[in-house]
């Protein structure tokens, strides 16, 4: 099939994308600066914090969704259709929202939870002290639960039943079916999940500064932070050793892919085991379905509800701190500050919402062109794109967000026309979740046989129009769904907005990182702007599923 | 037009009353874009703007340490305003960080910070026995006191040094490593020292006038005391080099450093440099008034604005980066 265009947009891409990493690294690395770097006396526990909490919490993540999703979709559990919407709320909340709600809850000396466990036992220790490493492995399995969910229901929802009707036949029981037919069956998924998730996590900033920010020792420094502290902590500016702690995360995300394209293959990266069309086996739990119905409960109050909750409260307060008046102090006065003082809230929401939307748009369509480079194309460099895939989440926000600023001002067309408008923070989020959009659009491209293209091209179309014609309208479902998970990631953001946002792009999450570092004892009215976040975030994934009818359990069906 | 980078409470600066709304009162023609930036993604914004000659902002405010960082790189540009001499400034104030003569005239007053000791009054409701500055030692705060990180060379960098004053350099780097060893709660920023305290993750700490005078109030429980001397953190503002509307820049500048411009400092809550709009608007309302015979120490001093670089290093050297 003819992929010129589509090639040509995937080099360009990976060109734009790559440039400002190449920028950078060009004008602060030598040998003697990543030799001094890498050899820094603190630099192996920086390292160790950032990889083991990521790999056991992502671990704890995917198995956490695998139960959950099979409860859900393959057992008779109750309340199946709440419960399969349940997870997605994860998605609403910013990771630094999260951290703050869980500092809350498990902060060793203010913590709800440690609270209320001191009160009940009268122990000197905490049940559980966030502002530890053992803290980021809890953030990360929270915050990766989602995603994981998602993409784990998405196969499990299409799986043929047959192979463990065969096992059920044969005298396999439920669990036993599930440990030797369905895992196995899922393996694929469940390495590209957590293959997925992994750098994710390990490039997270917003849990260790947080968790760090509260606490003495340092015990949650990671990678992310030292290179934020590189960059913005140190006078003057350290950027030679946040470019070469940077590479780290390079090579820590290329031996993960490769992992990834070995384990995995073409083959089954997007494959979803079979068509999905015949009717599935629903397990009858017979008396423990109350049970899994209430542990499922448990699961998404502890990931999402028990957060959003304290979050909530503390937003009602003047202060967080719980004493006998603590009840009496319940007012709206935070939301009223919010939302009749503050004007900057409102241009904030405003902000955030149209980059969300206009970046989720141009992301899914230009990644459902780019994902037809990496499924359909015989290009050489396809494989390459696997890496370019990862690259922009895996890297930390503040690294590419500093590359992009001297990347944009060293062309002088665009340091002249457009640096300083909000449209280039619009293109520097785009090139950012671009390769978000390939990974969701790929699966659903992979199922699309090519014969109606082939059918197209004898008739004479080209690619353009085959794109507009026959692939756009098949590839409708999962447009939409790229264009819903950006949207929800840009209205998340803060790593690029803060060093390209203008007095005219002011986000949401910049507004919260004022309150933050500025302003005195403003957790109140974080959690207030957390809060109305949240419900924003929630009511744009009802508009999605009712009525742009969105299943992001399904990416991978076409209309 | 006027392009200005400032701190990151826009709310404030922006509001009714504050400096952005009274200068485009006096000026209707001048629309004011206000950036409100951490003060390193200032720097950084600023570095790569001036590196690729394309410069964004007109002005900029910042803290005492970072300012001077800018200045070596060169992002700035002297302007001699002759009503600052005249106006009533503490001479402390307009020495602070001009006595390098290549810095004549590029430094304006903005606001100042007092630097004051402060407690959670849940932990601690009979107040905190805490006279000197060296007290940050005391083993009854072990695990409990919050300061900002002393390599930011901002509130808490320069009590440190103001502590050093009196020491010889062997007993500075004890008194440091003992306080190192108390296991202070090091954060991000005197904001977020306040911030800690609110909610009970510190029970001391050391804040700010720019936190405290807008944070304490009822249901928050945190009071404070003065310590003499009281070291005041200094922030100035700057023209910068290459900006694309200088002469809309100097009228600025003419404006912050008058009685009118200063006063609407007063206004976010934050201190003017000025005396006379400082007790007209922040210390007319103070919850704990200055006692009038302790003594005001610049932050940082003549001390640690010439040995910065040595100063930063060893700070480094006990507390990490």
């Amino acid at each position: 099939m003819e992929t010129k265009i589509p090639a040509a947009l995937g080099i360009a891409f990976a060109a734009v994308f790559i440039a400002p990493l190449l920028i950078l690294f060009s004008q602060t690395l030598s040998v003697q600066v990543v030799v001094k770097a890498l050899t820094a006396p603190d630099l192996l526990p920086i390292i160790s914090t950032t990889i083991w909490p990521s790999l056991i919490g992502g671990g704890i993540a995917v198995v956490s969704a695998v139960l959950y999703a099979w409860a859900i979709h393959r057992t008779d559990v109750p309340g199946k259709k709440v419960l399969s919407l349940l997870p997605l709320l994860g998605l609403t909340q910013p990771s630094e929202i999260r951290a703050i709600g869980l500092t809350f809850l498990f902060s060793p000396r203010i913590g709800l939870i440690n609270q209320i466990f001191d009160n009940l036992f009268h122990v000197r220790f905490p049940l559980f002290n966030v502002f530890s490493p053992w803290g980021l492995v809890l953030a990360h399995s929270i915050g990766a639960f989602p995603f994981s969910y998602l993409v784990v229901a998405a196969v499990i929802r299409g799986m043929d039943s047959s192979l463990e009707e065969s096992a059920r036949v044969t005298g396999s029981g439920i669990f036993q079916t599930f440990r030797s037919v369905t895992v196995p069956l899922l393996r694929p998924a469940l390495v590209t999940t957590f293959l997925i998730t992994l750098p994710i996590s390990m490039a997270n900033f917003d849990y260790p500064f947080i968790f760090g920010a509260a606490s003495s020792g340092g015990s949650t420094n990671t990678l992310a932070t030292a290179i934020f502290d590189s960059i913005s902590e140190v006078s003057p500016p350290d950027y030679n050793g946040a470019a070469a702690l940077s590479l780290l995360y390079i090579v820590i995300t290329f031996i993960g892919v490769t992992i990834y394209i070995l384990s995995t293959r073409r083959r089954y990266r997007y494959e979803v085991t079979a068509g999905g069309r015949n009717p599935q086996t629903v397990y009858s739990l017979q008396g423990y379905r109350w049970v899994v119905f209430v542990l499922a409960i448990g699961l998404i109050g502890f990931e999402f509800f028990l957060p959003q909750f304290i979050l909530t409260f503390v937003s009602l307060l003047p202060a967080f701190s719980f004493n006998s008046q603590t009840l009496a102090l319940i007012s709206l006065k935070n939301y009223d500050a919010l939302l009749f003082k503050l004007p900057f809230f409102w241009r904030a929401l405003e902000n955030s919402l149209l980059l969300g939307i206009t970046v989720g748009l141009v992301t899914a369509f230009l990644g459902s062109i780019l994902a037809y480079v990496v499924v359909k194309s015989r290009f050489t460099g396809a494989k390459a794109f696997d890496y370019f895939n990862t690259m922009p989440y895996a890297i930390p926000g503040v690294v590419y967000g500093l590359a992009i600023l001297w990347a944009f001002l060293a062309v002088p067309v665009v340091a002249k026309y457009l640096y300083g408008t909000p449209y280039l923070l619009f293109i520097a989020l785009v090139i950012t979740w671009v390769p978000f959009s390939v990974r969701i659009t790929a699966p659903a491209l992979l199922q699309i046989s090519n014969e109606s293209e082939e059918a197209a091209q004898v008739a004479g179309a080209k690619w353009v129009r085959i794109y507009r014609t026959i692939l756009a309208p098949l590839l409708r479902v999962a447009i939409l769904t790229s264009f819903t998970y950006v949207f929800l990631d840009v209205f998340r953001e803060l790593g690029i907005v803060a060093l390209l946002s203008t007095p005219n792009s002011y986000t949401l999450t910049t507004f919260i990182a004022d309150l933050f570092t500025a302003s005195a004892g403003q957790y109140p009215v974080i959690a207030a702007t957390a809060t109305i976040m949240t419900l924003v975030a929630a009511a744009f994934l009802v508009f999605a599923s009712e009525v742009l009818h969105v299943d992001l359990l399904r990416s991978d069906r076409r209309t | 037009m006027l392009t200005f980078y400032g701190l990151p409470d826009t709310q404030a600066w922006t509001a009714a009353g504050g400096p952005v709304d009274a200068f485009q009162k006096l000026y209707p023609w001048a629309t004011v874009n206000y950036l409100g930036l951490q003060s390193g993604d200032e720097t950084n914004k600023m570095l790569a703007e001036l590196k690729a000659n394309a410069v964004q902002s007109d002005v900029s405010q910042n803290n005492n340490a970072p300012s001077l960082t800018n200045f070596a790189a060169g992002m700035y540009v002297p302007f001699c305003n002759p009503y600052e001499a005249s106006a009533g400034y503490p001479a402390s104030v307009l020495a602070g960080i001009t006595t390098n003569s290549s810095a004549t005239c590029v430094f304006h007053p903005a606001f100042g910070n007092y630097a004051a000791i402060a407690w959670n009054t849940n932990a601690f409701p009979s107040g905190i026995n805490f006279t000197k500055w060296s007290d940050i030692t005391n083993p009854q705060f072990k695990g409990v006191l919050a300061a900002d990180k002393p390599t930011r060379l901002s509130t808490f960098g320069g009590i440190l040094n103001l502590i050093g004053e009196n020491m010889t350099g062997s007993q500075w780097v004890s008194f440091m490593n003992q306080f190192k060893a108390n296991q202070p709660i090091l954060t991000a920023s005197a904001g977020t020292v306040f911030t800690d305290l609110s909610s009970g993750q510190a029970t001391v700490g050391i804040s700010t006038t720019d936190d405290l005078v807008k944070g304490v109030g009822p249901g928050v429980p945190v009071a404070y005391k003065w310590v003499n001397p009281i070291p005041v953190l200094t922030s100035y503002f700057a023209i910068s080099k290459g900006a694309p509307h200088p002469n809309t820049a100097k009228l600025f500048i003419y404006f912050i450093t008058s009685m009118a411009g200063q006063t609407a400092i007063g206004n976010t809550g934050r201190l003017p440099m000025l005396p006379a709009a400082a007790s007209a608007t922040v210390l007319k309302s103070i919850q704990v008034p200055v006692p009038s015979n302790y003594n005001l120490v610049p932050n940082p001093d003549q001390k640690l604005l010439n040995n910065q670089t040595a100063i930063l290093n060893l700070y480094t050297s006990i507390f990490g980066s």
